[in-house]
């Protein structure tokens, strides 16, 4: 019994091995952005410099103030669309429309941000030669297309979790007198709640971290965070850019609690979790 | 099975498709379209980050498309050479994280629950953190003042700080590092339909695990298998904060090549060349394959059959 147990053991070395090598870069990033170098950079000494110099550097609050609204702001939006899209994708009845909506829906997730950043440039270009709006395209056009990114990765999730909801819930409710609106309310939603939560913060860091996407868009009105610290590493000045990194790590981290938190809700019964 | 007093599933109202196909239509295809068409347009017109763009080429009549961008690329082979260098690093870059990926994905799918969620949340809040600072946090660690060289020195064996970075590996451990957590992720996914009593019915009949493996895992894990690899594989071939922090500039990359073209030159139609030479290699087939592979994904066997189609 014990060699047949075995393999379910040995084989958790790679995964744990595996995840520590993934997480050390990240805490020698945050232990590193309080170590300062000599001029010579020779030897370095423990300090909060970078830290306390902050409130100076207005740039960098400033834009951690616009990546965090362009976050919630593209989160929000993508939750919207990606939700009615998993419902769609679930739900509906064509086979056609439904295998054309999941086809489109998974290029964004496919796509090298390169490409989608670019792409939806000229889209705004154009609609604003066209249509005079927008005019200067700003934190706007990064939400619009952080957004499209983050309802691509909604759908996915709700519709996983649509599938495994079922609809026999649904169809007791309405055999004991639910009108379809209530059943939709009372039964789908409550189950689908932790999906759609789980979605919006995952739309919100892909936003908060995203670079390229924000950088083709943004026009010179807006800069968010990475956008920042990309400037600081290429000017040579990515030491005084590490607190931003570690910001943003830092959100991550937050986030990730209450993810787990959502993560263990329990599903319709005790024996459906969400993942 | 219809219900006893006839209600069927629940349907979406046929209007609930229509936003996000309104939404997939102008911010994903359509841009896909305009890109294909400015590919196209003369390059002498649009040099410039200009918003007067198309209303030049509207009013030099200039809708005269020319293949000029195309020509170039092909003819000065700057472009292709890096494209395909990229190709080659998504490719290494994908296996290797099948590679690594897979077991991790096994281990976390085998795990009990609670653990599994938690394990979970790890990968995806690296999947979460952006590949520029990931791959930042790499320099941190090479740094002239990172752990490696301020231990070495702490050692004495060397005076001055040695510089690790540039290098071609640099670039290689990086991508890996970039996108292993999609890999892990999309596999466990997949591998959470794994019936386990089926691999324990199979080991009490004798199996061998090599066999078990075979006929029973990875045909289980297949798709979530093809889906982290297209995952992987076609952003990857588009990188561009890894190869640029880490493989210097004169490493030569697709994604890194766009992003000269665009805001260094600011030649916006060959820009968009690159780009729709990219999209129509890569992206457009894999879209068809990655569908074919996400499907299963999304929908995981239902607990039970739909009711009647009404």
């Amino acid at each position: 019994m014990t060699a047949r147990t075995a393999p379910g053991k040995w084989i958790r070395i790679p995964l744990y091995v595996g995840l520590g090598v993934l997480y050390l870069p990240i805490i020698f990033l945050v232990l590193s952005s309080f170590r300062v170098a000599t001029l010579d950079s020779a030897s370095a000494s423990w300090s909060a410099k970078w830290y306390t110099e902050l409130p100076a550097q207005g740039q960098i609050l400033a834009a951690a103030w616009t990546s965090l609204q362009i976050a919630a702001a593209s989160a929000t939006l993508a939750t919207l669309l990606g939700v009615l899209a998993a419902l769609a994708l679930v739900r509906l009845t064509r086979p056609t429309a439904r295998g054309l909506l999941g086809l489109l829906a998974a290029v964004p997730l496919v796509m090298p941000p390169i490409v989608l950043g670019f792409s939806l440039l000229m889209l705004f270009v154009i609609l604003g030669s066209v249509t005079g709006w927008p005019v200067t395209r700003g934190s706007f056009a990064i939400a619009f297309a952080h957004a499209t990114l983050g309802a691509a990765y909604v759908t996915v999730i709700v519709a996983a979790r649509l599938a495994r909801l079922g609809t026999t819930l649904e169809e007791a409710a309405m055999d004991l007198g639910a009108t379809p609106t209530s059943a939709f309310l009372r039964i789908t939603l409550p189950n689908i709640f932790p999906a759609v939560l789980l979605g919006w913060l995952l739309s919100a860091f892909l936003s908060l971290n995203d670079l390229v996407i924000a950088s083709f868009v943004a026009g010179q009105t807006s800069e968010t965070l990475p956008m920042v610290l990309f400037a600081g590493i290429q000017a040579g000045a990515g030491e005084a850019m590490k607190p931003a990194a570690v910001f943003l790590v830092g959100v991550v981290a937050a986030g990730a609690y209450p993810a787990w938190l959502l993560l263990r809700a329990p599903g319709p019964t005790r024996t459906d979790p969400l993942v | 099975m219809k219900s006893l007093s006839g209600h069927g599933p629940l349907r979406a109202p046929a209007w609930a498709i229509l936003p996000s196909y309104i939404w997939l239509v102008g911010f994903v295809l359509l841009p896909l379209l305009i890109v294909s068409l400015l590919s196209f347009v003369n390059g002498s017109l649009g040099v410039g980050p200009s918003f007067e763009l198309w209303e030049r080429v509207a009013a030099n009549g200039q809708f005269a498309l020319t293949g000029e961008n195309y020509r170039v690329l092909f003819i000065s082979g700057t472009y292709v050479d890096a494209a395909l260098n990229s190709v080659v690093v998504a490719t290494v870059t994908t296996l290797l994280c099948l590679i690594i990926g897979y077991p991790m994905a096994y281990a976390i799918a085998r795990a009990p629950l609670a653990r599994r969620q938690l394990l979970l949340i790890l990968f995806a809040a690296l999947f979460c953190t952006s590949a520029l600072i990931r791959t930042y946090a790499w320099t941190a660690i090479f740094d002239s003042v990172g752990p490696i060289n301020e231990a070495l020195r702490a050692l004495g064996l060397i005076q001055e700080p040695l510089v690790f970075l540039g290098a071609v590996p640099a670039v290689y451990l990086g991508m890996v590092y970039a996108y292993l957590p999609v890999m892990v992720l999309a596999i466990y996914l997949s591998l959470l339909r794994l019936d386990y009593s089926l691999v324990e019915a199979a080991r009490d009949l004798g199996a061998r695990t090599g066999r078990i493996f075979l006929l029973i895992i990875v045909p289980i894990s297949l798709p979530g298998a093809i889906a982290g690899c297209l995952l992987v594989f076609i952003p990857a071939s588009g990188e561009f904060a890894v190869p640029w922090l880490l493989g210097g500039k004169g490493f030569p990359a697709a994604g890194t090549a766009i992003w000269t073209e665009f805001f260094g030159v600011q030649d916006w139609p060959r820009a968009a060349a690159m780009v729709a030479l990219l999209l129509l290699t890569l992206v457009v087939p894999t879209v068809f394959l990655f569908k074919a592979a996400l499907m299963p994904v999304i929908q995981p066997t239902p607990p039970q059959q739909n009711g009647p189609i009404r």
